[in-house]
């Protein structure tokens, strides 16, 4: 059976699934019944001088009959105050020893501020501590969360007090608000950081009620923009994780976060350069135990692999995400329809001749019957027929493969020679 | 005219060219596409020069692999 047990920047887990930083990590009661489901570790709710929450707080995007597409809220950091969160982290982790805590925290941009609570949270044994440079909302008009986390100036200055101070492993939150995470990973970096962790949740309204014209969530009739999450956001996500991996100037252990649902999701993450994850909305809706598909899951495939740990799927696939310069232009794809399981929607037709390429067109099949096909030769192989279509297998997309390869960069160059 | 039928079209204007001892001189790409100018291989004087205008994007990728591989030809000689 293959090995869960991963390193994170020196922190070692059973597992590589982490719950991240919010509403499940609030009290030590709720961490422990996640330790005791199974979660290798938990990023306890970011704490800070406790706030005053506002009520309502979170909204859910129903999409296509699936409940929770997409998750926002405009909660804040912890509520209780620091000594008691400290205290149930001691407690806490004294019952699980072997469990990764890791305090998450945010503080004002002052060098005192945060040597205050390095100390005073490394003192309770936390395994570590992730900078909260991203929570788009509430603590952001207060210059912290992602008004410090937008600034690479002051990521790298940040992280520079904590890691003065600090004795574990510093972690670096960083805002997907932003338009290069690259930057800013690198400012983490510069100011010394042990690893990053991405992305925080990304600036959001999630609706306005059509009969009240109130902004969703409400708050006595009045709203304000919120932190999206949720399998929504897993795409942009995994592509960011994916930029920062790749970026030899960054050369951190990542912590994936994003949309993680299952242990699919995970296995991605980690192939695209992620040592761990951390999940919070997927917990939120379907409660702690989704853990135990995820280690199932993600032990099976490792064994179907033959990989003996789950370490061995870190960054695999980083090296094929690249620039798209550098992708065959001679390489080509097209649509086959598949008349056994074709149940004739006629949905692929309507998408090509609207919105793409005009090649699948009607004929009359043997039996009489009126029929759709692919014009091979206009076929671009967008996938676009095959991602419409509601019946499984009904479309395959065929590669066509090429003698010559040629990217976009390639030929630049050598119509270059030409005077091109 | 479907954009395959125009890209043999200009397919086969860029073979008959390259199969009379034509060589490519210039490749001169804008808005409008992509402009190719021919020469007679043993021809010198400037108004010999044919100019073709290749529209397709499958013509444009075509022109650059029969470039590349006469690139590689000539290196290997």
């Amino acid at each position: 059976m293959a090995n869960l047990q991963i390193d994170f920047a020196g922190i070692k887990s059973k597992n590589p699934f982490w719950l991240a930083s919010g509403p499940p990590t609030n009290t030590g009661y709720q961490v422990q019944r996640a330790f005791e489901a199974g979660w290798g570790g938990a990023v306890w709710k970011t704490l800070g001088d406790p706030v005053i929450n506002v009520t309502s707080r979170f909204s859910g995007l129903n999409y296509g009959g699936q409940r929770v597409a997409g998750f926002n809220n405009i909660e804040l950091i912890t509520d209780r105050p620091l000594e008691v969160n400290l205290r149930e982290i001691n407690e806490t982790k004294k019952k699980f020893p072997d469990h990764v805590i890791i305090a998450s925290l945010m503080v004002e941009p002052k060098q005192e501020k945060w040597h205050e609570i390095v100390k005073r949270v490394e003192d309770v044994g936390v395994d570590g501590l992730e900078l909260n440079f991203g929570c788009p909302h509430g603590m952001a008009e207060r210059g912290m969360g992602s008004a410090s986390g937008q600034v690479p100036e002051l990521v790298e200055k940040q992280t520079y007090w904590v890691k003065e101070a600090a004795e574990t492993p510093v972690i670096v939150k960083l805002t997907p608000n932003i338009t290069d995470i690259t930057a800013t990973a690198y400012a983490a970096s510069q100011g010394g950081a042990d690893a990053i962790s991405l992305i925080n949740t990304i600036n959001s309204l999630m609706g306005v009620d059509l009969d009240t014209w109130h902004t969703i969530p409400n708050v006595a009739g009045k709203g304000t923009h919120g932190g999206y999450c949720g399998p929504a956001v897993k795409p942009i996500a995994l592509s960011m994780v994916g930029e920062c991996a790749k970026q030899p100037d960054i050369n951190l252990p990542i912590s994936g976060i994003g949309g993680i649902e299952n242990w699919r999701d995970a296995a991605e993450f980690m192939l695209m350069g992620a040592t761990g994850v951390q999940v919070c909305t997927a917990a939120m809706h379907h409660g702690f135990r989704i853990v135990e598909d995820m280690i199932d899951g993600l032990t099976n495939y490792l064994d179907e692999k033959g990989l003996d740990s789950v370490m061995d799927l870190v960054g695999q696939s980083v090296s094929k995400y690249m620039s798209w310069g550098d992708l065959d232009l001679n390489h080509k794809v097209v649509a086959l329809i598949n008349q056994d399981y074709c149940i004739h929607c006629n949905k692929c037709h309507i998408a090509c001749e609207d919105t793409a390429h005009q090649c699948i067109e009607f004929f009359t099949d043997a039996n009489g019957r009126r029929s759709l096909k692919v014009r091979e030769e206009d076929c671009v192989g967008c996938n676009l027929c095959s991602i419409v279509c509601p019946a499984e297998g009904a479309i395959d997309m065929i590669d066509k493969p090429s003698d010559i390869s040629m990217t976009w960069n390639e030929r630049q160059r050598l119509l270059h020679t030409f005077g091109g | 005219m479907h954009e395959h039928e125009l890209f043999l079209k200009e397919k086969e204007e860029i073979d008959m060219l390259l199969q009379n001892d034509c060589k490519i001189v210039s490749v001169k790409e804008n808005l409008s596409g992509a402009f190719v100018s021919f020469q007679l291989a043993d021809q010198t004087d400037e108004e010999r020069i044919t100019t073709l205008h290749l529209l397709t994007p499958d013509a444009r990728i075509y022109l650059t692999n029969q470039l590349s591989t006469k690139k590689m030809e000539e290196s290997r000689t």
